[in-house]
């Protein structure tokens, strides 16, 4: 059966962020100034390294989504919060946990997946409901504080006014690539999500593998939970919230399939840029929060209906 | 067209063609059934058959062609357009819900499509008429596999169509009822329906059917009478002359590469072999006794248990990531088990192969020198491709098959296992699979070789152990290799009533 | 075998004994809790979850699955609150039936006309309700009118939509087109080989479930009396849990909304048991998640050993 094309290729859809960007100059002639494109970027980056998570679950084929990222993200915050009490010497403790904790979290996704025939996303989204409540435990005893040096790493600019999350997104990129192109897991990932049965018979173990995958995301999570908390300086107890959704039509836009097995980080990286444009073209025309919903709810149909539609009971 | 006398034929398919992606399942298929008649139609596996019955059951939407029933052009959009015609099909893979009691499976084309519900002693009769005596209350889930392919075949029954069609409603059953089922298919017929009766069971076929269609590669190729021998309608299958053909060399035979002992798995019942470098050793009998599970416990794909030496070193791979590992590669014929359609020729060559090429604990892999070998082997396996970053699902089923076979070789195995691995593949790259499997034997593989076509067998094997419900009932080597003991240790005793 | 296939027990035995545990612990733990003004209104107040369930239990009868629930619950519920306060009460009851019934045809239309995948494509949906929730009820507001809000003065109230829903199901369901649900959700290729309209039934579903989610969000705004464009998301994975405690498959053709009930009702009752046993709020959560989530897993884990 011919695979589904996506959408040409990935320059393709950055060619459409750099017109959509265009489009808004247009709409708003005073909006294309180097300091705005930079904090657009800049929330891009926060999405884009939310979404790298995403795009190795929705590799790993079956309908694998991840919709514990935003509260695993939000606990990866909490925790640096309150235990680096905003002290730079504990930063690194702080963040080392975290980012155990999203291992381990994503770990338990990965088992539920793996050995029970719970769909991904009910799994993941009972953990994320299981997170919720950790967050809400732990988050409302202490209070903490931002280390400033999150700060200084993730705000401030580093060169040529370009913040240091920028670098940090870039590195991460090229460590996700070389994950999913030069490493054994990349291969093992791919034959899963081409054909689970065929990849067993390969002498893949999947159950292994999806565990690896699931505990990932949660490591890529809380990383991004942390470095949201750098980027808006502010914690909140539904800080990672709003990422979830926007992970998956990241994902699916940068031309990953559902079905898994093809796509790449790079597409899922335009694909992130793609939504934060249209938010900020959505806020400009003054179009509120329940517009933005709607028009994401929107958007994700469409794209399913060119992307994601499944075999018909009739050949 | 076969001549049908007086009367316009009630069911009449003319030039159906049918492709699914690369493979080209119908390929101008044309029949003409009369009223009153039972006819036969058989063919080996991925001839079409299958394919055949869909299209007319409205399942399955042909390409191009046309279906005529009862005089009139005949385009089911959805299988209910056909039970509404007065077809009823009894499919292979059964179509019962095993969620559903039996009682609410064969009610349900009623149900569906709002006709009247059978009474509940037209049931019970029809189904003690089979020997089938379960309370109706019963969840199909718990049936066996025989009662299951009775429950498929009185569901259509109770339809009281006018057309009955039988898709290889007999693998399960055992000789009696397989006699009560034929005697209510004649019963049926005598009172005015029409029967399609599909199998590969040649004995059966010539029996029951008053003529005998055979299909091979999507087309109907030729016409017989029920008195044709075994061997004609064989030869006619395979599509080769019906003289011995020439046997393949085998190259000198060396030690023992392979030691099976006592192995019991669901479908094999205690089967032991050797198989030695060198040599290519076949497994026979007719489709599903167990062949094919034999090979994947060996692979490890399924549990079993038993006994094993590779090379003289006892094994026991539990699942195929350590069969490959120590030496074993499976290659299997259904190209949905093997195949990453999406992904580049190269990747599916090197899909086993990458623990090879890793360094780092496989935090590195060495993808140049990959690519290289994946060359150097599409290369040597004559492949037919657009170059090694096509997607596998552009390329023919035949040249898919080698790729598998590629896979399977950069693992560099001891042992090849070949679990019907040409099935439904064009003569001519059928002919380049096994002229590479010689080559790869003259080099010291092992192989053991399971093809559901006989002739193959015949010519590629040394030696064959005919297999019969799970268990091997005959070994034939040398002169005792001929056609006849194969086909004759197949059908054996117990289980083929006819021929 | 299981002990409970072989003497043949329905498929709700083990729910129906662990809520009657509960029940009991309940009374134990908190005395006075059978008493009929109690029970009265614990059952009252587990009505929306349980059609919520009801809803959910439908689509999965038929193989798929349907996040939306909570946010077209939300939806329906604020289009009756809004319409409560333009039209005669019954009309905007009816009104906010119908929204139901839209968002279900729009799941349905995606799910089984377009082929869209379930799981994402009603993720999708849940936040285009969602979205228009917010636009209809920016805040949180609006006013049941008094003559509704009383029809649930009465102690026995509550048992009637409970009966009612119970008897239905148990008269619906050897119905043709009950039957035919199971079918499709039980192996959709037989089916439709077998003349069943697969996709008419999975749409059918989907139209069912947003009216179930009507129903309870209509009880829900008996109960709280007011407005919430929020209100609905969090009963979503409960509706699920309800629908894998009752014993009905995620795979679909087992099981059935007697199961539901008693799995809803099962879950409020632990809610409501960790409330009273004063276990502070910030751990509340966690308990319900935890408990949650041990029973997706044990449900998904017996599944697979079936299979």
């Amino acid at each position: 059966m011919r695979p589904r094309v996506h959408l040409g290729s990935t320059g393709l859809l950055f060619l459409l962020c750099l017109l959509l960007l265009l489009a808004q100059g247009l709409v708003q002639p005073n909006f294309l100034t180097y300091a705005q494109v930079i904090n657009l970027l800049k929330i891009a980056a926060v999405l884009g390294i939310l979404t790298i998570g995403q795009t190795l679950v929705v590799l790993s084929g079956q309908e694998g989504v991840d919709l514990s990222i935003g509260a695993v993200a939000t606990f990866g915050a909490v925790l640096v919060y309150n235990f680096s009490q905003g002290k730079n010497e504990s930063f690194p403790i702080a963040l080392g946990l975290a980012l155990m904790a999203g291992l381990s979290l994503g770990s338990l996704n990965g088992v539920l997946v793996a050995y029970s025939r719970l769909p991904p996303l009910v799994a993941t989204l009972g953990v994320g409901t299981l997170v919720q409540g950790l967050i809400v435990w732990l988050g409302g005893r202490e209070r903490g504080a931002i280390p400033p040096i999150l700060v200084d790493l993730v705000s401030t600019p580093w060169i040529l006014g370009l913040p240091g999350i920028l670098f940090l997104w870039i590195l991460l990129a090229l460590s996700v690539t070389w994950l999913l192109r030069r490493t054994y897991y990349g291969k093992a990932l791919y034959a899963l999500g081409s054909n689970r049965r065929a990849a067993y018979l390969s002498g893949i173990r999947p159950e292994r593998y999806l565990i690896w995958t699931y505990a990932l995301s949660g490591f890529f999570s809380a990383l991004g939970g942390a470095i949201l908390l750098g980027h808006v300086q502010v914690m909140h107890l539904t800080l990672g919230q709003a990422y979830t959704l926007p992970t998956v039509v990241a994902v699916v836009a940068g031309g990953t399939l559902l079905t898994g097995g093809v796509g790449s980080y790079w597409g899922s990286m335009a694909g992130a840029l793609l939504i934060t444009l249209l938010q900020s073209v959505l806020l400009t025309l003054r179009i509120e929060e329940f517009g933005r919903q709607i028009a994401f709810g929107v958007i994700l149909l469409g794209l399913l209906a060119v992307y994601g539609r499944e075999k018909g009971l009739r050949q | 067209m076969p001549t049908l006398g007086k009367a316009e034929p009630l069911l009449e398919v003319r030039g159906l063609v049918k492709r699914f992606g690369s493979t080209v399942a119908l390929d101008g298929a044309a029949l003409g059934l009369a009223k009153g008649e039972i006819l036969g139609l058989v063919g080996a596996n991925g001839s079409g058959k299958s394919t055949l019955i869909r299209a007319i059951a409205g399942i399955v939407l042909p390409d191009r062609g046309e279906i005529r029933w009862k005089g009139q052009a005949f385009r089911p959009r959805d299988p209910g357009a056909a039970w509404r015609a007065g077809i009823a099909v009894a499919h292979q893979e059964t179509s019962l819900i095993p969620q559903l009691s039996l009682w609410e499976n064969l009610t349900l084309p009623h149900r569906a499509l709002g006709r009247p519900l059978p009474t509940l002693k037209e049931i019970q009769d029809l189904l003690a008429s089979l020997g089938l005596g379960i309370p109706l209350e019963t969840p199909v889930s718990r049936l066996s596999a025989a009662e299951r392919q009775l429950a498929e075949v009185a569901k259509a029954l109770l339809w009281r169509p006018e057309l009955l069609i039988l898709d290889e409603p007999t693998a399960a059953l055992d000789r009696e009822q397989v006699e009560a089922l034929f005697s209510r298919v004649r019963d049926f017929v005598r009172r005015g329906g029409s029967c399609l009766f599909v199998s590969h069971r040649l004995g059966e076929v010539r029996s029951l059917c008053h003529r005998i269609l055979i299909l091979r590669a999507g087309r109907v190729v030729h016409e017989a009478e029920p008195t044709s021998s075994p061997e004609e309608l064989l030869a006619h299958m395979a599509g080769r002359d019906v003289s011995p053909p020439p046997r393949s060399h085998g190259a000198t035979v060396g030690g023992e590469v392979l030691r099976v002992e006592n192995l019991w798995a669901p479908g094999v019942q205690g089967v032991s072999l050797e198989v030695h470098r060198g040599e290519v050793v076949g497994l026979g009998g007719l489709q599903g006794q167990g062949q094919r599970e034999l090979l994947l416990a060996l692979f490890g794909a399924i549990p079993w248990r038993g006994r094993l030496w590779l090379d003289g070193r006892p094994l026991f791979p539990s699942d195929p990531s350590e069969a490959l590992r120590s030496g074993l590669a499976l290659v299997s014929g259904d190209r949905q088990e093997m195949a990453f359609p999406p992904r580049s020729v190269e990747e599916n060559l090197l899909a086993a192969a990458w623990p090879r090429f890793a360094r780092w604990l496989g935090a590195w892999l060495q993808l140049d020198q990959a690519r290289q070998e994946a060359l150097n082997m599409a290369k040597s396996l004559d492949l037919v491709y657009g170059g090694l970053e096509t997607p596998l699902a552009n390329l023919s089923g035949g040249n898919q098959q080698k790729v598998f076979l590629g896979r399977a070789l950069l693992v560099r195995p001891k042992v090849l296992l070949l679990d019907d691995p040409t099935v439904g593949v064009d003569p001519p790259t059928r002919a380049t699979f096994y002229a590479r499997v010689q080559e790869l034997a003259n080099r010291g593989l092992g192989i053991l070789l399971y093809s559901s076509d006989e002739e193959e067998l015949l010519r590629h094997a040394q030696r064959v152990l005919v297999m019969v419900r799970g268990q091997v009932v005959a070994i034939l080597e040398g002169e005792k290799l001929t056609r006849e003991r194969l086909l004759a240790a197949s059908l054996g005793v117990r289980n083929e009533p006819y021929g | 075998m299981s002990l409970m296939a072989k003497v043949r027990l329905p498929y709700y035995t083990p729910v129906l004994l662990l809520t009657g545990l509960l029940l009991v612990l309940s009374e134990a733990l908190v005395p006075g809790f059978l008493e009929p003004v109690n029970l009265s209104r614990f059952l009252f107040s587990a009505l929306p979850m349980i059609f919520l369930a009801a809803g959910q239990t439908l689509v999965i009868l038929g193989g798929g699955i349907d996040l939306s629930l909570g946010s077209l619950l939300t939806l329906t519920s604020v289009t009756m609150v809004v319409l409560f306060e333009k039209v005669d009460p019954v009309i905007a009851t009816l009104g906010g039936v119908a929204a139901g019934a839209v968002g279900g045809a729009i799941n349905g239309l995606s799910v089984a006309y377009l082929r869209l995948q379930p799981l994402v494509a009603t993720f999708a949906t849940s936040f285009l309700f969602g979205g228009v929730s917010l636009w209809l009820l920016p805040q949180p507001r609006g006013t049941v009118p008094q003559e509704v809000r009383g029809l649930a003065d009465p102690l026995w109230f509550p048992l009637i939509p409970l009966l009612l829903l119970f008897g239905g199901w148990v008269l619906l369901r050897h119905t043709p087109r009950i039957t035919l649900l199971y079918a499709a959700g039980g192996q959709a290729r037989s089916a439709y080989a077998s003349g069943v309209q697969v996709t008419k039934v999975r749409f059918g579903s989907y139209v069912g479930a947003g009216l179930l989610a009507a129903l309870g969000a209509f009880f829900l705004l008996l109960e709280t009396g007011t407005g919430d464009p929020l209100v609905g998301q969090p009963m979503l994975l409960g509706s699920i849990t309800a629908v894998v405690l009752g014993g009905t498959r995620l795979s679909g053709g087992v099981g059935g909304i007697e199961g539901t009930i008693f799995g809803a009702l099962l879950l409020v009752l632990f809610r409501n048991l960790v409330f009273f046993l004063g276990v502070p709020s910030d751990l509340q959560v966690l308990a319900e998640g935890i408990v949650v989530l041990l029973a997706l897993a044990a449900s998904g884990y017996a599944l697979r050993r079936e299979a």
